[in-house]
């Protein structure tokens, strides 16, 4: 099995309809996320992120309706499938790599928690930390890494977490120029899942197969 | 160079500064200069002495264990849940670090005593007595110490935000686990410091103990409780006891540094 193939259901259809609470008013969404590729897009403050923290599963509806793959997993009432049951990874756009733990085992979190033993996952690991083009620095803590370089880390842990559904926040934010086109790539060509990519980048909302606009 | 740098600071700061310095240090000095360095090791493998300072490990090391136990969940809820009315159950879980000790021992005393509020079925149900034993002075020393903990680790807890356990919970790592893999590990460091404060505290802890458990040597008479008594009889020793108990605060205090307390 190719390491960068998540063992996964395939892609799945996300629906958001219904009002969410931000610090100081409302926000009404009305999404419905079904390609393989999604961009999404639109102005600062305009719940971009609070969209993936939904669906994530981070965040709750204060009235609607979320499903994933047509199953109801917040109806802002008695229905709340908690994150860590939801087949969602996520690239956090400010990294939270965790800091006691050296970036190769960061990377492994997810594939431990999914029940690989220490060695396998780390094997597994060093793979999609190959591929973001961080192997020289896999066994450093995150402290010890640049800002881009913890970027990539982020993506490399979110690409291993073997989810149908894989939320980016602005992955190529803070990564330089020589190694976008290449995540871009990678993150491209990650199949069989669904991938909701936040983005204020116009070159990476080329490459998706729908774009969402918030506004 | 230190008289030049002290010499530029202005007066009216630098004489109750060092005034401070003198208040804290002479009585120090005083002990030190009393202490019989020559009979000192002799006078600390006494009997009596070496009873209590069994008692006191067993007792401190007792209470740090609980307060890591009961402490640790207790700041997690505290800096997670959104619990009705916070300012009250904060200062209630707050209240033993500036209660005077002797009215937590009473308090104790009230509550689990033989014909206390719990302390009646306590007894009457499982046969269970706490006053005057050794498990009555780790209760004491427990209750003046936790709050010590359950503040270090609270703080570090709400610094830290909730970040990393959101994304713990994004790579399927249920409650417990982002609490055991991620939460616990990224505070080790505040989790150390409120260990040594707590054992510290309940190391050095003495009213709440003498109006809870007495003093009785063997099983409730720490070193604290012994330096009193030793004090009439034999003030030597008690000289001899209060160098060693003060040996060990020194001791957590240098440990401690550069982690907590030079915040």
């Amino acid at each position: 099995m190719s390491p960068l193939r998540s063992p996964t259901a395939g892609p799945a259809r996300i629906e958001v309809r219904g009002l969410v609470r931000r610090d100081d008013f409302t926000l009404p969404l009305d999404v419905a996320i079904g390609d393989e590729r999604t961009a999404v897009i639109g102005p600062n403050g305009v719940g971009k992120t609070t969209l993936l923290r939904l669906i994530a599963g981070l965040e709750r509806l204060e009235s609607g309706q979320l499903t994933i793959d047509g199953r109801v997993v917040d109806d802002a009432g008695s229905v709340f499938t908690a994150a860590h049951q939801r087949s969602v990874a996520v690239a956090f756009q400010d990294h939270r790599l965790f800091g006691h733990l050296r970036v190769v085992d960061n990377v492994a979190y997810p594939l431990r928690r999914a029940g690989l033993n220490r060695n396998t996952a780390r094997a597994r690991a060093a793979g999609y930390l190959a591929a973001v083009g961080l192997s020289e620095v896999a066994m450093v803590r995150p402290a010890q890494l640049s800002g881009g370089q913890r970027q990539r880390a982020s993506i490399a842990r979110a690409l291993a977490t073997p989810a149908q559904v894989l939320l980016l926040d602005e992955p190529l934010a803070s990564v330089d120029d020589q190694s976008r086109e290449a995540l871009r790539d990678l993150l491209i060509s990650t199949e069989h899942r669904t991938v909701v990519w936040v983005t204020h980048d116009p070159n990476d909302a080329k490459y998706a197969n729908s774009t969402l606009t918030l506004s | 160079m230190l008289m030049i740098r002290l010499l530029r600071a202005p007066l009216p700061l630098l004489v109750p500064a060092m005034l401070a310095v003198a208040l804290l240090v002479v009585p120090l000095v005083g002990l030190l200069q009393r202490a019989p360095w020559s009979s000192l090791v002799s006078r600390l493998v006494d009997d009596a002495v070496l009873e209590a300072t069994r008692v006191s490990l067993v007792v401190s090391f007792s209470a740090a264990g609980l307060c890591l136990l009961l402490g640790l969940p207790l700041a997690w809820v505290l800096a997670r849940v959104d619990l009705p009315f916070p300012r009250l159950v904060r200062a209630a879980v707050l209240l033993p670090m500036v209660l005077p000790p002797v009215v937590a021992g009473a308090a104790l005393l009230f509550a689990l005593g033989r014909r206390g509020l719990v302390g009646q079925w306590l007894d009457s149900w499982f046969g269970v007595t706490l006053p005057f034993t050794t498990a009555g002075t780790i209760l004491a020393a427990t209750f003046v110490a936790l709050p010590f903990f359950v503040t270090t680790v609270e703080s570090a807890l709400v610094a830290q935000g909730r970040d990393l356990e959101e994304a713990a919970a994004v790579n399927a790592a249920g409650p417990m686990t982002a609490f055991a893999t991620v939460t616990v590990p990224s505070i080790r460091g505040a989790i150390g410091a409120g260990l040594a404060l707590s054992w510290a505290r309940a190391f050095g802890e003495f009213g709440a103990t003498i109006t809870f458990a007495g003093s009785l040597g063997g099983r409730t008479r720490t070193l604290p409780l012994q330096t009193f008594l030793a004090l009439e009889s034999d003030p030597e020793s008690a000289v001899a006891i209060s160098v060693l108990l003060l040996a060990v605060s020194l001791g957590v205090l240098v440990a401690l540094r550069g982690r907590w307390l030079t915040r």
